[in-house]
């Protein structure tokens, strides 16, 4: 498959799940331990989804490559003037036949998509919810980290009675809380980067989004267009009939149309003669001087 | 039969009695430690401006709750860099954003931020633009408030005094503003309705407790408020006087949660 945006997708969501899990699923653990769990499933959703919409749209798409490979096969068969017309009357209906299963393959699978892409959206809304999107804007009114360095060397300007008398104990405690905040500098710096990336997720998934909704309507087109040259086949089949069991056609002759790519139904000539130089349509004023 | 009952029944009983001590228990989550952290942040430092208004002398400091401070600082910035703490329910770190100069400024630096935050400014008093009204030998005249200006003044020059004590201030040099703000506010006869110099009063009590010195602040306030003033006492004021312990000032409740507690 040609620009598949899960293939993309697929690259990006098992480089991000790893980042997901420890920039996610551990913080929101640490924040609220029903949260991890909430998560956990919300990525499981996602992935499901995307796999199963994957899945179906791989399927769709060979068992689709396959029914129009048969039907270009019996395509030929139409436009061989050599075969009995009834011949390639049925070549006509399998063509037709074969692409309307093509098209309803294709649509059946995006619908179905439709619903597991947008079960994946809501799920990777719920990962970007528990992540916090709020947090990088809410980082931007803190002191700078860069500053907490010379607010300490400020410290020691502060003229404190007596400088050098700071219990071990408390030594320890400020030491575990700088490491602590350095800790929490980096492990936001690393949130920001997941953030990132399920941005881009989310905006893949909606490319994808958008290209299913185009593989809906198109497909339902296709399917229309089918119906059309169904019915041209059965007024062409209707003549043909009538052709054998009233003699010949009498100056009236059938044009093959064709719609999009749909094949409709084969010129008939009853004897294997030339076609009538009547065109498919006549006016109502010359049909009435006939 | 019987028995089994009973056991059932038991059983249901110990369930629906985990299950209620279970729902009853408050869940402790990253929110609420940090929330904790930043209680205690406060009370810490409630603490270190209680002893400053009880200090007899100048105001010292222990190095170790200055290490204290600063270590829940870290904690506190951390907690607010993993999104467990909003920016809006940090509160005003003394050291990270007050920068204090001298350990002297601590109590003060720790007062005004806590207003800063309310968008209640120590510093504004208030009479921009506002004209005044005295008498010289008998004879009334009246001035407008100056701007600020680095112009050093004459003695006896209170206008002049003024402008320039306001540049003091913002320069954040102290003592000096002090200074001048007490020629400032000698005015001769003194100010018609007295607003001039009750206003100035407390803009000296706030640089005296940025000094350290709130004994002295406690002391210009109370003098301040014994004056004539034909105006409502500020929030900056009512504030310092809540903290200074001067008589009851009623205040709204965001800013009374701001003032030190007792314990």
């Amino acid at each position: 498959m040609k620009n598949h945006p899960w293939k993309s997708l697929q690259t990006l969501v098992s480089a991000i799940a790893a980042v997901l899990i420890v920039n996610v699923v551990l913080p929101a653990h640490a924040q609220n331990e029903v949260k991890s769990t909430d998560l956990t499933q919300a990525l499981k959703t996602f992935l499901d989804n995307m796999s199963a919409a994957q899945s179906s749209e791989q399927a769709a798409h060979s068992k689709a490559a396959e029914l129009i490979k048969a039907a270009d096969a019996a395509t030929a068969q139409i436009h061989d003037t050599n075969l009995p017309p009834q011949s390639r009357f049925e070549a006509h209906a399998k063509v037709i036949e074969l692409k309307t299963q093509a098209a309803s393959a294709q649509l059946a699978a995006a619908r179905q998509n439709a619903k597991l892409l947008a079960a994946a959206k809501s799920a990777l809304h719920d990962i970007g919810h528990d992540l916090g999107s709020d947090a990088p804007e809410d980082l931007k009114g803190l002191p700078l980290q860069e500053d907490q360095p010379k607010v300490d060397v400020a410290l020691g300007n502060l003229n404190l009675p007596d400088d050098g008398g700071i219990d071990p104990e408390t030594v320890d405690a400020l030491t575990a809380a700088r490491n602590y905040y350095d800790l929490a500098c980096r492990g936001a710096a690393q949130s920001a980067i997941g953030s990132a990336s399920l941005q881009a997720v989310a905006r893949r998934l909606t490319a994808w989004e958008a290209k299913n909704r185009r593989t809906i309507v198109l497909a339902d087109a296709e399917l229309r267009r089918l119906q059309l040259g169904a019915l041209s086949g059965f007024s062409a089949l209707g003549n043909y009939t009538l052709d054998q069991a009233v003699g010949p056609p009498g100056g009236l002759a059938q044009s093959s149309v064709v719609i999009g790519d749909v094949p409709l139904a084969p010129e008939i000539c009853a004897n294997g003669e030339t076609p009538s130089p009547w065109p498919a349509k006549v006016s109502l004023r010359r049909a009435l001087s006939r | 039969m019987k028995t089994n009952l009973i056991i059932k029944l038991a059983v249901a009983i110990t369930w629906a009695a985990l299950a209620t001590a279970r729902s009853v228990e408050p869940q402790i989550t990253a929110k609420t430690v940090a929330q904790d952290a930043a209680n205690e942040y406060k009370s810490t430092l409630d603490q270190v401006i209680r002893a400053a208004v009880d200090a007899k002398g100048k105001f010292t400091l222990d190095p170790n709750d200055v290490a204290t401070l600063r270590g829940l600082e870290y904690e506190l910035l951390g907690h607010a860099r993993l999104g467990a703490l909003k920016r809006a329910d940090l509160p005003a770190l003394i050291f990270a954003e007050g920068k204090p100069q001298l350990v002297e400024e601590i109590p003060g630096r720790a007062l005004e931020l806590r207003l800063l935050k309310l968008s209640v400014n120590p510093w504004d008093d208030g009479l921009t633009n506002k004209v005044f009204r005295y008498s010289v030998d008998n004879s009334d005249r009246t001035f407008t408030t100056p701007v600020p200006t680095n112009s050093y003044p004459e003695v006896g020059d209170f206008e002049a005094s003024y402008a320039y004590a306001m540049t003091l201030i913002g320069k954040r040099e102290w003592a000096d503003a002090v200074k001048h703000l007490r020629e400032a506010a000698a005015v001769p006869e003194g100010t018609t309705g007295g607003e001039w110099e009750f206003q100035i009063d407390i803009t000296r009590a706030w640089a005296e407790a940025m000094l350290g010195d709130l004994a002295e602040a406690k002391a210009t306030l109370t003098a301040a408020l014994a004056r004539e003033h034909r105006c409502e006492v500020p929030t900056r004021g009512r504030f310092l006087c809540a903290v200074l312990g001067i008589e009851d000032q009623h205040l709204p409740p965001e800013v009374q949660a701001a003032l030190p507690n007792q314990n």
